[in-house]
């Protein structure tokens, strides 16, 4: 016999849902303390109360009671074995995967019409909007479309970890023990011990994050970037937005708005490592001599402020450089060249701190 | 165990909605901790104290979180220094042994008790990146070690000090875990998947306010006229629409609260309330920053003109 939900618990989680054999368990236990009993209604409630935690498998979840049949009096007999009158959720897999198929074939109905694209309005950010499938309002469906940075902002906090310049620094709060036991010898006593202040980071970073139209779709990552810093215990961090070359103005804010001049940017940011995040013309995918020369000059400013050493994030995957201008960028002298992914970004932070192959 | 349900109606204090309620008494029986988020000043902290009042537990383990804190520190802590300053003295034998040096910290000493208590973790958000993951096992099993006592002195540490090397909780009544964030910060994934999630909504119904306010302030209806507690209500509605979206920490129950406490004083009627209905008596209350009054101040003239 087949337990309750067991069809459900074993859908989501073949559909990506990161729930536990525990999760599973605490949902048995509620339906046997009479919680999310009696109707379908309560059992979705139940389940979205234990098993979701973010709007988009609010939605799916939704979704799927919503598409599977009502089952049948003997489904819910075999299952509850008690409550009869209880018109408990389609449990079983057989039920899911007919409810699967019915939403297949109402989708190969649809799929002769050619996909409909509209620029939805990102009011949130201003500018224009990502490009997004229009759903035909038959289906009934509502498609979630969740912008996820390439590089998490857990990810991006643990990396920042990596770069560290440890000094003394602040309030007394260690026990030297060295100069402690020395203090004791000296004085025969111990009167007090000697303290001295805790190591803390010193590392000070400078990101200069291109917000031009063409890194549009990596616009929130300027963003996780701007929040990771926060929590990075980095000791000193600024980022400024550029439009496609850094030579030129730097702006305050991701909309290119309240533009400072690099002179300024260079005199109050002196002697930081510095992270461009920027395509470097990869992303239209052709070559702009002016654009490289311009970057050449870019790094003899950046060496005269002491931003060094230089490390380049590109959103564009590496095979996307060959032909456009970032492949010529990422020969710079100078400068190097990652791509933006997880591990490009641990070693762009690698060698921020010296220890690249750069 | 017999303890009556959660309702959140139960005191006079608090009010929580049915499915607030239903999520808390879940958690309970599930023995999962509880994240409670919401806008700053409705209501978060006091729903543990509302559960601490409702199910007669006693006083709230409350537990501030600062950025400095520690996971561990919540459990124990050894007094290293204080055992190195005795150990000066060579007629004090103690400084030779760990445990005397030993302490409980709040969630420590609340899961050693072994009496269900409701344990509120305050702002978790405030911490480092780590410490709700530290604390994710600890609030799982209800059991924690004690790696710095050393297995020598574990029965000396059991007779004097109660505890051994390893500290068990009550499992069938472990603490009831209220822990709030004011989402300043995001919480790592497995955490958020351990806790049953309480998302405290500011009210919207006059009535509801009306009660909230009667509750927090004790004013009976003879001292505050209903038709001056409509008012206030009805204007405070008026000024946090306005608020929302447009300052950074819009008015909240709490700063209600003390406004209606302020009309009082100042013996404020339904009239002076009306009388400007974007700036009513002493708004600037309502407000906790410079940059929020002079934002309300230029938007409230502004709508002021429309109008």
């Amino acid at each position: 016999m087949r337990l309750p939900l067991e069809g459900l618990f074993l859908h989501l989680v073949r559909s990506g849902f990161p729930l536990s054999v525990r999760d599973y368990e605490d949902a048995l236990v509620a339906l046997r303390l009479g919680h999310g009993t009696l109707t379908r209604d309560r059992l979705q409630w139940l389940c979205e109360t234990l098993w979701v935690h973010t709007d988009e498998e609010r939605i799916r979840l939704t979704r799927l009671f919503r598409d599977l049949p009502q089952p049948t009096p003997e489904a819910i007999r075999t299952m509850t074995g008690v409550r009869e009158q209880e018109p408990v959720a389609p449990a079983s897999s057989r039920e899911i995967d007919k409810a699967q198929t019915t939403v297949q074939h109402n989708g190969d109905q649809e799929g002769d019409r050619a996909p409909l694209v509209e620029f939805a309005s990102a009011a949130a950010t201003g500018g224009v909007g990502l490009p997004q499938a229009v759903v035909p309002s038959t289906l009934r469906q509502s498609h979630i479309l969740t912008p996820r940075p390439s590089v998490s902002l857990r990810q991006m906090i643990v990396t920042w970890r990596r770069f560290r310049l440890a000094r003394r620094f602040g309030p007394k709060v260690q026990l030297d023990i060295d100069a402690t036991i020395a203090e004791k010898s000296r004085c025969g006593t111990l009167i007090e011990p000697v303290l001295v202040p805790a190591r803390r980071n010193q590392a000070r970073l400078l990101v200069l994050f291109d917000a031009s139209p063409s890194m549009v779709p990596w616009r929130s990552m300027g963003k996780a970037v701007a929040d990771s810093f926060e929590r990075s215990q980095l000791g000193y961090t600024a980022i400024y937005y550029f439009n496609n070359d850094p030579a030129d103005d730097l702006f305050d804010s991701d909309r290119l708005t309240r533009p400072r001049l690099p002179q300024d940017v260079a005199r109050e940011h002196q002697g930081c490592a510095l992270l461009v995040v920027g395509d470097a013309g990869a992303a239209r995918g052709r070559t702009d001599r002016e654009r490289v020369r311009s970057t050449r000059r870019f790094v003899l400013v950046a060496h005269d402020a002491s931003w060094w050493p230089i490390a380049w994030l590109n959103p564009m995957p590496r095979s996307r450089w060959a032909g456009s201008s970032a492949a010529r960028i990422a020969t710079i002298p100078g400068i190097a060249m990652f791509e933006l992914t997880e591990d490009g970004l641990v070693q762009a932070v690698d060698h921020l701190r010296g220890k690249g192959r750069h | 165990m017999n303890e009556p349900r959660y309702t959140g109606k139960a005191t006079d204090f608090y009010l929580a909605s049915e499915s607030i309620a239903e999520i808390v008494n879940l958690a309970i029986d599930l023995k999962r901790p509880i994240l409670v988020e919401g806008e700053p000043g409705c209501g978060k902290t006091m729903l543990a104290y509302s559960i601490a009042a409702e199910k007669k537990l006693g006083e709230v383990v409350k537990i501030s979180v600062k950025s400095s804190s520690r996971a561990q520190d919540l459990l124990y802590r050894l007094n290293a220094l204080r055992r190195l300053q005795d150990a000066q003295n060579p007629n004090n034998s103690q400084a030779q042994y760990v445990y005397p040096y030993l302490s409980l910290g709040p969630l420590g000493a609340a899961i050693h008790r072994k009496k269900r208590c409701v344990v509120l973790i305050d702002e978790v958000d405030k911490a480092d990146i780590d410490f709700p993951n530290d604390l994710l096992d600890v609030l799982d099993r209800f059991t924690y070690q004690i790696d710095e006592l050393p297995e020598a002195e574990e029965q000396q540490c059991l007779r004097e000090r109660g505890f051994g090397r390893t500290v068990e909780g009550n499992k069938e009544a472990p603490p009831i875990v209220v822990i709030t964030s004011n989402r300043e910060k995001r919480l790592p994934e497995p955490f958020l998947r351990r806790c049953l999630y309480v998302r405290v909504k500011f009210p919207e119904s006059v009535e509801e306010l009306q009660d909230i306010v009667r509750k927090n302030t004790k004013l009976s209806p003879e001292a505050l006229g209903d038709g001056v507690l409509v008012a206030a209500v009805e204007a405070f509605m008026r000024v946090r629409r306005l608020a929302v979206g447009n300052t950074q920490k819009p008015p909240s129950t709490s700063e209600l609260i003390d406004w209606v406490q302020i009309l009082h004083w100042n013996g404020e009627t339904p009239e002076s309330l009306n009388q400007d209905p974007k700036r009513p008596p002493h708004w600037g209350v309502l407000f906790k920053t410079m940059a929020d009054l002079d934002s309300y101040e230029s938007l409230s003239r502004t709508e002021a003109k429309l109008d």
